[in-house]
């Protein structure tokens, strides 16, 4: 049985070797086969070649680690490294992103390098996935911020950030849209404007909060997702809500559901 | 394994039962009764069968148009045949919607079939009770009581049945329309709803009139077994569908959105289909059964009190005016139309517009009937003496103008207070509305107060329900005040009879009332089957933006039908209690008389005597009022508690199937009949203690306490009964659109803090709007119909004071102990745990 490589982001960051096709290993990761599990899981499907690149991972001997279980079945998780996963795997192993909602619904988003040609004016709210989690406002198009919080120079960066861009539509008062199911909307509010207030010489990004979002943030994500360090930055255009109602119409109903 | 609730036999409260009943109907006591109308005159053989077309007090032209009524009904009945096959013919989707349909359908048949299986003996030994029961002599009225109770449960099962049969059908071609059309879509689902209205006006006055045209003036005890016959079913179908369609959404939701995570209507939810049918049994086949019987009820007491107070004309009129209602609803139902680009605004005005044409053509077609046929002329008064007392300022050339125009001898005074009952029914109409539509003041306050939390949201909840009951009291008690206008300065049955035709009034339009109740499930069934049955990639293959243009339909129709089937909810609880006032002067009448049959004979004097004695400063009415205002309480709580004894089973049985992988993984299909098997086993089973309740607490208080602790028992029960019914909708209602209001966009809409709060308040509702509180109506009614039917004998064996002698307490003493074990095992068997979750 072929093994695949697989990096989950959330719920926790690990590097996984699996038999499962990446549909079915989203499935598993997150309804599980007997312990009756759920929630969110989103991982990246690694290139093998990785191995090449870097020594950090014991993968020498993962033939014989990974081997389908007695009775022919394949082995649904074989757990290689967790921590500190993603600064270690380079930009290029990134294969296409993979979201599954809480009962096992999985969409495949491909990756793509990012030209920065649909940046746009104005603060942006990210959700940081990893290596941390903070919900952030900034005044830096999806490059730029991914750049900047991966510069060595800096002296808070880390080696390579992934986040999601989530939807902060406001009315013309500067009150989010009604739709928006964030916990505590008129903090984001005041972040926003505090940016938006401040000068060039001022600080760029705000943190609105240290915890990730407790509620579902499929549904509210704008253009996708990034990841990112020094060496660039690849972009998982997250599809248009007609595509999501139509070519992943189940896979949206669930999204949308919580 | 088989749940223990489902293998235990329940048969010595039918052996209670049975024994109730040889303690009833000990002969020798029976034989005195018979021996006392005998010496009040009634000599045996004075009763002939179609005495309207052999007593020459009626006219021809009153013959004729009995007959025409009675034609009327039938043309209902070929009117929804049509419709029928109109629906039956109308595209069926693919075979992926059929499939879905199917099993609905399946779940829904399985339940009615399984409630018959279970209702049928009972009806039976009901019958055979009747027929006992009755003290008379005549052995028409015998068999006319007992038979007439069991077409009244047939007719109540029926409409019941078909509405919810068809209901499925139509769920299916409504969801296919949708692909295409939005008119098509709507005229599909409102038309499915029509069936169900019509086939309820049909029988209602097919029943009504029919049996009075056998019995002719003496139909009050058939007309009693009609209604009580058509009530209890009613009573049965609301009680059953309600624990089913709240145990099946509850057990739904908290496996799947709850543990789950997964969206409602997901086809992996072993609890989906039990949750779709739960719509049909509940909204469907239980509303229509309510408001049959509401139909029934309000026709009987306007038949019972217009023959009493004014003679056969007090008894044909009504019949009239529900034949030109039923005219009214279907020129009014076919002009409900959309067109194919419309949306659910233009639907709902639609909808409204229907309403209100049929409420033009009935008041015009009623008033003229009144001009030409509500005419007492000295011949008529001399035919029908108490009629004179009706006419309090020396005859009918004596009414004021607004009740004669001017014209002697007519009386506009039962047109009047029947156009008060169709203000009555729009009134009620605005009040649900105001208090649970979107788009008013309160639910959008109340959507507001899910911002700040849970407990605020319930608060703010109780709040508004509790305002709401007194806005309903307010336009309910103001119609009657309005009717007693209309008869000020006559005796209390001139003024009950005004009463009663406020309730035919405001009942005229049933058709259209029927129609937008049955739309509402219809309309959400079919989103369902949208949900789980388009193919979004084939749809949009064949033309693009068809899939997303479907799904807007049929939200748009399921929003429409959301506040249809809400507005109707007020009508449905306001008739209760207009039948039930009106019915409570037959009450009076029968204890100051001593039996039915004798009303005829009933002097002004008698009804006042005995009226004055139905006071609070009478410590046993006193009593009474206590425990008929406790009784809706009990039984609220008895269904509350076994919607979560339900729940409980399918949640476990979901959870058992969700354990299967390959069910998760959605290439096996869930066993959803093993979850509409659990509701619908569980359902029936719950039945019996809250009927126990029903049926025995007025005869407890009744031989125990006596007929006027009797009738202040039912004081209590109206009262009490009609706050709690109204408090209940309306609050569920709030919730549940509140909820709907932030899942629109508001407050962060799903998944926010605002949305789980309001998430609480709508399960916190769920069973007090479609479980508990449509059930207090048909309660209201049983508790009355049993009253009236038992008075007799309640008054010939009570405790206290029997007039059978002191000798015969011993058999009211018996009767009250095994109604009191019975409602006893009932409260105890409602408050069994059920077993740890495993």
């Amino acid at each position: 049985m072929q093994i695949r490589y697989y990096m989950m982001c959330s719920r926790f960051e690990a590097l996984i070797a699996s038999h499962l096709e990446p549909e079915a290993f989203g499935t598993y990761m997150a309804v599980g086969t007997k312990k009756l599990a759920s929630g969110h899981v989103t991982f990246f499907e690694i290139d093998p070649g990785f191995a090449r690149l870097t020594d950090h991972f014991q993968v020498a001997d993962i033939e014989q680690r990974c081997v389908p279980h007695e009775d022919g079945s394949p082995k649904r998780s074989k757990y290689i490294s967790v921590y500190r996963v993603m600064e270690f795997l380079p930009l290029s192993v990134y294969g296409s992103l993979y979201l599954t909602t809480p009962d096992g619904r999985v969409l495949k988003l491909d990756g793509e390098a990012y030209e920065n040609n649909d940046e746009q004016d104005g603060v942006s709210l990210y959700q940081e996935l990893c290596p941390l989690n903070p919900l952030v406002v900034s005044k830096l198009a999806p490059a730029r911020f991914a750049r900047v919080l991966t510069d060595p120079a800096n002296p808070v960066h880390a080696p390579r950030l992934f986040f999601v861009d989530l939807q902060a539509d406001r009315d013309e008062k500067g009150r989010l849209a009604g739709w928006l199911p964030y916990s505590n909307p008129m903090h984001i509010e005041d972040c926003i404007q505090e940016l938006e207030r401040s000068g060039p010489e001022m600080k760029a990004t705000k943190t609105v909060s240290r915890t990730p979002l407790a509620q579902n943030f499929l549904r509210v994500i704008r253009r996708g997702f990034f990841l990112g360090d020094q060496s660039g930055v690849k972009c998982y255009r997250f599809p248009t809500r007609d595509e999501l109602e139509i070519r992943h119409s189940q896979w949206w109903h669930s999204a949308s559901a919580q | 394994m088989v749940p223990r609730l489902f293998r235990v036999k329940s048969w010595w409260p039918v052996v209670l039962l049975l024994g109730f009943g040889a303690a009833l109907f000990w002969r020798p006591a029976g034989a005195a009764l018979a021996a006392a109308a005998q010496d009040a005159g009634h000599a045996p053989g004075a009763f002939r069968f179609f005495s309207p077309f052999t007593d020459p007090r009626f006219s021809a032209v009153e013959q004729v148009a009995l007959l025409v009524v009675l034609a009327i009904a039938v043309a209902a009945l070929l009117y929804a045949a049509a419709l029928y096959r109109q629906v039956n013919r109308a595209g069926s989707g693919s075979p992926k919607m059929q499939e879905v349909a199917s099993a609905i359908r399946e779940g829904a048949n399985s339940y009615l079939a399984a409630q018959f299986r279970r209702l049928a003996p009972l009806i039976a030994l009901i019958t055979i009770l009747l027929a006992l029961s009755y003290t008379g002599h005549e052995s028409a009225f015998r068999w006319g009581r007992a038979g007439a109770f069991l077409v009244g449960a047939l007719f109540s099962w029926t409409v019941g049945f078909v509405g919810m049969r068809l209901a499925t059908t139509g769920n299916l071609r409504v969801a296919a329309a949708a692909m295409s059309s939005y008119g098509e879509a709507m005229q599909l689902g409102y038309r499915t709803g029509t069936v169900t209205g019509m086939l309820t006006d049909g029988l209602g006055l097919l029943g009504g009139t029919a049996i009075f045209l056998l019995y002719g003036e003496q139909a009050y005890e058939a007309l009693l077994g009609f209604g009580f016959g058509g009530t209890l079913l009613a009573l049965f179908m609301r009680v059953g569908g309600g624990i089913y369609t709240k145990a099946a959404d509850v057990g739904a939701d908290l496996v799947g959105k709850i543990e789950k995570d997964i969206p409602e209507d997901d086809p992996r939810n072993a609890a989906t289909i039990a949750d779709n049918v739960g719509d049909n049994v509940g909204d469907c086949a239980g509303m229509a059964a309510d408001i049959f019987e509401s139909y029934e009820v309000t026709i009987v007491a306007a038949m019972i009190l217009g023959m009493a107070s004014f003679g056969h004309k007090g008894v044909i009129f009504p019949l009239l005016v529900r034949g030109i209602g039923v005219v009214g609803s279907i020129i009014s139902t076919y002009t409900v139309r959309a067109g194919a680009d419309d949306t659910s605004d233009t639907a709902l005005k639609t909808v409204h517009r229907g309403f209100w044409i049929g409420s033009v053509i009935s008041t015009v077609g009623f008033f003229v009937v009144a001009l030409g046929y509500l005419r007492f002329d000295a011949a008529y008064l001399a035919d029908n003496p108490m009629a004179a007392a009706g006419f309090p300022a020396g005859g009918p050339a004596a009414l004021p103008f607004w009740a004669n125009l001017g014209s002697a001898g007519l009386d506009l005074r039962p047109a009047l207070t029947c156009l008060i009952g169709v203000f009555l029914a729009v009134a009620l109409n605005k009040v649900t509305s105001y208090y649970t539509h979107t788009g008013h003041a309160p639910v959008q306050a109340l959507a507001k107060s899910c911002t700040t939390g849970h407990a605020t949201n319930i608060i703010d909840g109780i709040a508004l329900g509790y305002e709401s009951t007194v806005a309903a009291i307010v336009v309910i008690g103001g119609a009657i005040l309005l009717s007693v206008l209309c008869y000020a300065g006559t005796p209390p049955m001139f003024i009950s009879y005004g009463v009663a035709m406020t309730g035919i009034g405001m009942l005229t339009l049933t058709g259209n009332t029927i129609s937008m109740d049955v739309f509402g499930p219809v309309a959400d069934n079919a989103n369902g089957i949208g949900e789980m049955g388009y193919d979004p990639e084939a749809m949009e293959a064949r033309r693009k933006g068809s899939y997303r243009r479907a799904r807007q339909i049929l939200a748009d129709l399921d929003a429409v039908g959301n506040t249809t089937k809400a507005e109707t909810k007020g009508i449905a609880i306001g008739s209760a209690v207009i039948a039930a006032v009106s019915l409570f002067s037959s009450f009076i009448a029968v204890i100051a008389v001593g039996s039915e049959d004798r009303i005829g004979s009933m002097t002004l004097a008698q009804y006042v005597a005995e009226a004055g004695r139905i006071t609070v400063a009478e410590p046993t009415v006193f009593i009474g009022l206590l425990i008929g205002g406790a009784v809706p309480f009990l039984f609220s709580s008895m269904l509350l508690r076994a919607v979560g004894r339900a729940a409980f089973f399918i949640v476990k049985e979901c959870r058992v199937q969700f354990r299967d992988m390959e069910i998760w993984a959605g290439t096996k299909k869930p066993d959803y009949g093993r979850v509409v098997d659990i509701c619908t086993s569980t359902a029936q089973k719950e039945l019996i203690g809250p009927g126990f309740l029903a049926i025995g607490t007025p005869i407890m208080v009744g031989f125990l306490l006596g007929p006027y602790a009797l009738g202040g028992f039912l004081a209590g029960t109206i009262l009490s009964g009609q706050l709690l019914a109204v408090f209940m909708a309306n609050a569920g209602g709030a919730w549940d659109n509140a909820k709907k209001l932030i899942e629109d966009g508001i407050y962060g809409g799903k998944g926010s803090e605002a949305h789980k709060a309001a998430v609480t308040g709508d399960t916190v509702g769920d069973p007090l709007k479609d479980t508990a509180g449509p059930a207090v109506n048909p309660l209201i009614k049983v508790m009355n119909m049993v009253s009236l039917l038992t008075l007799g004998l309640v008054l010939q064996y009570n405790l206290l004071d029997p007039r059978g002698g002191a000798h015969v307490r011993f058999v009211g003493i018996l009767v009250a102990l095994a109604c009191a074990v019975s409602v006893g095992w009932a409260v105890w068997k409602s408050k069994q745990e059920t077993e740890p979750v495993s």
